[in-house]
């Protein structure tokens, strides 16, 4: 297990390398004089301006020494100043992340909430009508663009009916987002869950327990439950990186202050030291959490550190 | 961006062992009329793209077409914006830019994604597995993360988007590919094409890509739908399409600040990239099943 | 590393925990003003910005050297009055006692001082630097600070009663911080950027001017600007009380304009605003005067105003905003372009361009309401003479940065873009054209040069002949077409049941008398 997780470890760090190294040279996509585009404040930046703010970024050194730069600024916490403000970027995204989180689990416990009842519900009943609406339903749910189911709930719940605020602060107003963020990841699991249960079902000791004359709801809660809960909970896994990517979008619909607005409005101002501690940010906590998923699982299931 | 087919994809392979053929035969049925109905809106769609100037009964960027903020009749049948150009005619033409950005999007992805997966594939060995180390890595983080970076950086317009979009998809591509090829490669006949003395080239070409090629089908056109989907978001973030363009993610973008008064703004185009991404998914689907249903694995 | 495989649980962790992520702390409070804007301030250093924006939130936190009462007459400030020499090259200010910063120190002559050296030291790289004269020396004596020009600059105090002159506490400026420490009627607490910039009641403040009339604190406890991008989400937070104050999207500011239960505030005539095109004009061809004054000839402002803002701004030929010593619009559209399709289209032909060889160029512009649907409708109107047009957007700061390099340039593609100005004075054509000027768009022409620095000797009817003389120049030589005014950040609306709300210069809003119900 310990060799399992320093393993699990080892290849964390080397992901966070090639992340952080390849988050260091997107500064050389930039068309044109990236320092030059940085000092937008001024009006004028004199020569010296530049030059200064080149050192400061490491920009003057050769290619390959500028990633160490960057990285020995990252180990002692400096992940640089925004242009905008020139505050440190550490400090502006760490007031984020708290709300970014909160919309990214609001919108996976309403994924999971929904998605897996229907799911198993849609196995359990296989085949029915009720089966192809769901399946439906998923099909549309992985198709609609959560920007614009964002409007169309806004649309209904604030502007028609009137139950819900468009923006805010408290918990209310993050009810649409969560659910506009939601839908897409609970079409995905119920998907799973449905291919999931179908096989347990057809699994031996489900016929057995059957056989025995258990109970349909005892063969179905303790029986075809549990197994079926480990697979889709891989999925969880899979999903996690990729809602947080859909927050990103979701927040700027609806003016939730979290980490994708102010990475959007960091691109509209070509803020790019906030754009790069930005996106290692969100690669670190989708390292971290897979990680941290992983040695989860292997603790479940010790056959996994064996591997 | 949004949604993710690559992980919609990625379910667990035993998860989708099938029970009995009865219930497979069901289920290819029900699949081919998802393929049917798919495939029918793709067709419907591009023949709307390629004949959008004789559709549209207005010129999409005319301003002043009808009176300004037109609610939905007879004239203007989705409405007019805020420019009183007619919504309808801008759609019709966005079906020209969806089609064009998926296409691009597609084709850089999976060129590129092929051509990694499959020599990685091929050559086997420490290079074969230190590429696909590097693809597993990228492939880590979501598409978003890595189409958002780039269009930081590159500058934000519809060029710019698409590339993104295109290269974000890239890993998902060469897994794919990887895994096909590498189970085709094992066969006898490649084998016996390298006995009768075939150059690695030839093999690849002549033999490998045949067999390869229907479950890229599949994931060519799942991955369009995500392109599509995800190229709209970029726009609508204001880093994909500039205006005056009739693309629906940015018409969603524009229109949100109508949708007080004026929702026909938001609804027309939010309507057209629902329809669009799902029938991609649906043809998707459908032709993965109609090939094989055992194909099913392998594309996942 | 295969992530799709192997990931397990925690999520039941994750979702435990779920439940100890609080939302944010309420911000309302009843005695709190809430004023919601679509976008957030720069920067909170005077002398580092030049935009509404921040200026709407700095003139709450520092006061002015200077005021100007409602005829524009200059009154005094944190400076209790002023003197200015016959030949305009010499000016004292004598400053009021007492006056406490927000951290409990004078602010002194010194401090004034400070901020004036601050500002035209050309290491600070303060765009405004020009807008101070040309300033050889400033003097502290006691109480008095005496500034000595190399030229003559009657427009000095007008400017000093501006927002671009506003006046911080040494202490605000600290290495690359910025703390803002001011002597106004609003304290500093904190910013989130593009979120929240809260500010607290100074119970201590004294109020000198002359446009406010509570002579003391101002009544609420908090001033808290939110940033809002979406129209529809400030209108709701309006309706529901979540704010008190919101910048209103021009279809609601109509709507609401007729609604007895709201009020909109659309700058009380002092906006001093105008927003107009600019060229790159040493980029060929439109280095050449008939294409300047085609593309003048090609753009309607009538159907901007109509179809960008809804009717709620007024076309303007000139240069100098409404209400501003030279403002003739008789004049200026003598002088100016109007919109003529076929005279542009003549033009180009001469230069020789035509349907087989169309013109290209790039409109540069930054984001704002009213003004993007005007770029697109622009857009159109160049394309029927002939001309295409590619529109790129940058956020203001950053198309300030970028136009600074463009406009410098004399190759590569033409460029035309849309910029718009506010003050007090028409002093500010100096600010504009005086090379390098603000965002580039010197011109190198000496005797517009002479006439800027002229005007600036002159005063009365002299200086009006003079600042007519600048904008027949800039009009005959189409080196700007004037569109529309006002156009940026006018706009305010609340309940009615709020009262006191007030726009000084340049749409600064004032919160001083406002009273919640």
């Amino acid at each position: 297990m310990t060799r399992f997780i320093l393993r699990r470890l080892f290849t964390a760090l080397i992901t966070l390398i090639i992340s952080s190294f390849l988050v260091c040279m997107l500064i050389h996509l930039i068309p044109g004089d990236p320092v030059a585009m940085m000092m937008a404040q001024n009006s004028s930046p004199t020569p010296e301006q530049l030059a200064a703010m080149r050192h400061m970024l490491g920009l003057d050194l050769p290619l390959w020494q500028q990633y160490f730069h960057y990285v020995g600024r990252l180990l002692t916490g400096d992940m640089g100043r925004s242009i905008f403000g020139s505050e440190p970027v550490g400090k502006l995204l760490l007031e984020r992340l708290p709300n970014t989180f909160a919309l990214a689990f609001a919108g996976l416990a309403i994924a999971i909430g929904f998605g897996m009842p229907l799911g198993f519900f849609a196995a359990y009943k296989k085949g029915s009508w009720a089966d192809s609406a769901l399946m439906a339903f998923a099909v549309a749910g992985v198709s609609v663009p959560n920007f614009w189911l964002g409007l169309m709930l806004v649309l209904l719940f604030s502007m028609t009916l009137g139950w819900l605020p468009v923006a805010g602060e408290d918990w209310r107003s993050m009810i649409l987002p969560a659910v506009t963020l939601g839908v897409t990841y609970m079409a995905i699991i119920a998907r799973m869950t449905r291919s999931a249960m179908i096989e347990v079902f057809s699994e031996d000791f489900i016929r057995t327990a059957r056989a025995k004359g258990l109970p349909e709801s005892i063969v179905m809660f303790r029986h075809a439950l549990r197994p079926a809960m480990i697979s889709v909970v891989t999925i969880i896994g899979v999903v996690f990186g990729y809602l947080m990517g859909g927050a990103v979008v979701v927040e700027n619909v609806f003016s939730w202050n979290g980490l994708g607005r102010l990475a959007i409005q960091a691109i509209n101002y070509r803020d790019y030291p906030l754009i790069q501690g930005f996106i290692l940010l969100f690669a670190t906590i989708i390292v971290v959490m897979s990680v941290l998923l992983d040695i989860a699982y292997a603790w479940l299931d010790p056959r996994i550190s064996v591997q | 961006m949004s949604v993710v087919v690559p992980a919609a994809q990625s379910l667990p392979a035993p998860l989708t062992r099938m029970a009995s053929p009865r219930r497979l035969l069901l289920r290819r049925m029900l699949r081919s009329r998802s393929f049917l109905i798919g495939g029918g809106i793709v067709v419907f769609v591009a023949l709307v793209a390629i004949f959008a100037p004789g559709l549209a009964p207005f010129d999409p960027d005319r301003i002043g077409a009808g009176k300004r903020l037109a609610a939905p009749g007879a004239k203007f049948l989705l409405g007019t914006d805020e420019f009183g150009r007619d919504i309808l005619s801008r759609v019709i033409f966005g079906a020209r830019y969806t089609l064009y950005i998926g296409l691009v999007a597609v084709g850089i992805g999976l060129l590129c994604g092929v051509v990694i997966g499959a020599t990685a594939a091929y050559a086997g060995g420490w290079f074969g597995g230190l590429l696909m180390r590097t693809i597993d890595l990228l492939y880590t983080f979501p598409d978003v993360l890595i189409a958002l970076g780039l269009v930081a950086f590159l500058g934000p317009n519809l060029t710019n988007a698409m590339i993104a979009v295109g290269i974000s998809a890239i890993p998902y591509y060469a897994r794919v590919t990887y895994g096909v090829v590498l189970s085709e490669r094992q066969k006898p006949y490649v084998d016996a094409a390298q006995v009768v003395g075939a150059g690695h080239l030839r093999v690849v070409v002549r033999h490998l890509m045949p067999n390869v090629l229907p479950p890229m089908i599949v994931v060519a056109s799942l991955g369009f739908s995500a392109a599509v989907l995800s190229a709209a978001a970029l726009s609508f973030l204001g880093l994909g399409a500039q205006p005056p363009t009739p693309e629906w993610g940015l018409m969603l973008s524009t229109g949100r600040n109508y949708i007080t008064r004026d929702p026909w703004l938001v609804i027309g185009p939010g309507v057209a990239i629902f329809i669009t991404v799902m029938a991609f998914n649906l043809f998707g689907d459908g032709v993965r099943d109609l090939l094989d249903p055992r194909q099913r694995q392998r594309t996942q | 590393m295969l992530p799709s495989l192997r990931h397990a649980v925690l999520a039941s962790t994750l979702l435990g925990g779920l439940a100890g992520v609080s939302p944010q702390p309420a911000l309302a409070d009843p005695g709190d003003i809430i004023f919601a804007r679509s976008q957030d301030a720069d920067s909170l250093d005077v002398a580092r910005v030049s935009t509404t924006i921040s200026f709407q939130v700095m003139q709450q936190i520092y006061d002015n050297l200077l005021n100007l009462d409602d005829k524009g007459k200059v009154a005094g400030g944190l400076a209790a009055s002023y003197t200015a020499s016959p030949d305009n090259m010499t000016f004292t200010f004598t400053m009021r006692p007492n006056i406490k910063c927000h951290d409990g120190t004078t602010f002194d002559a010194k401090a004034a001082k400070w901020n004036i050296d601050r500002a035209v030291d050309p290491k600070t790289g303060s765009s405004n630097a020009s807008s101070y004269g040309s300033i050889t020396s400033t003097e502290v004596n006691g109480d008095v600070l005496t500034v000595k020009l190399s030229k003559p600059y009657s427009p000095l105090p007008t400017f000093l009663g501006s927002a671009q002159a506003l006046m911080m506490c040494p202490a605000t400026i600290q290495g690359s911080d910025v703390k803002p420490v001011g002597t106004g009627p609003w304290k500093f607490v904190e910013w989130v950027r593009n979120d929240r910039l809260v500010l607290a009641r100074n119970p201590d403040y004294v109020n000198v001017n002359p446009l406010v009339t509570n002579p003391g604190a101002p009544y609420a406890a908090r001033l808290i600007f939110r940033v809002i991008p979406e129209g529809p989400s400030r209108m709701a937070a309006l309706k529901t009380g979540e704010v008190t104050f919101a910048e209103p999207s021009l279809q609601d500011a109509a709507d609401l304009a007729k609604d007895k239960t709201y009020t909109v505030y659309t700058g009380a005539g002092r906006t001093g605003q105008l927003a107009y095109v600019g060229f790159t004009a040493k980029i060929p061809p439109l280095n050449d005067v008939r294409v300047r004054r085609a593309i003048g000839y090609a753009l309607d402002r009538d159907s901007m105003v109509d179809i960008g803002f809804n009717g709620l701004v007024q076309a303007s030929p000139c240069p100098v905003a409404p209400g501003l010593l030279g403002y003739d619009p008789k004049k200026c559209a003598e002088w100016a372009t109007s919109y003529d399709p076929e005279k542009a289209k003549a033009l180009l032909k001469e230069v020789g361009y035509g349907p087989d060889k169309p013109l290209n160029i790039t409109l540069s512009v930054s984001p704002l309401q009213g003004w993007d649907e005007s770029d697109v409708v622009m857009q159109q109107q160049l394309a029927a003479v002939g001309i295409n047009v590619k529109i790129e957007q940058r956020q203001f700061a950053t198309w300030v940065d970028y136009m600074s390099g463009k406009n410098k340039e004399t190759t590569g593609t033409p460029a035309i873009w849309t910029m718009g100005m506010s003050g007090p004075d028409p002093d500010y054509l100096v600010f504009l054209f005086q090379p390098p000027g603000y965002a580039g768009q010197g011109i190198d022409d000496p005797e517009l040069q002479k006439m800027l620095v002229d005007q600036r000797a002159l005063s009365g009817a002299e200086r009006e002949a003079k600042v007519l003389e600048i904008q027949k120049f800039l009009l005959t030589n189409a080196y700007e077409v004037p569109l529309f005014t006002p156009g940026w950040f006018w706009l305010a609306t609340s309940k009615s049941a709020v009262t006191g709300f007030k726009q000084g210069y340049n749409v600064m809003p004032l919160f001083n008398d406002v009273k919640l119900p």
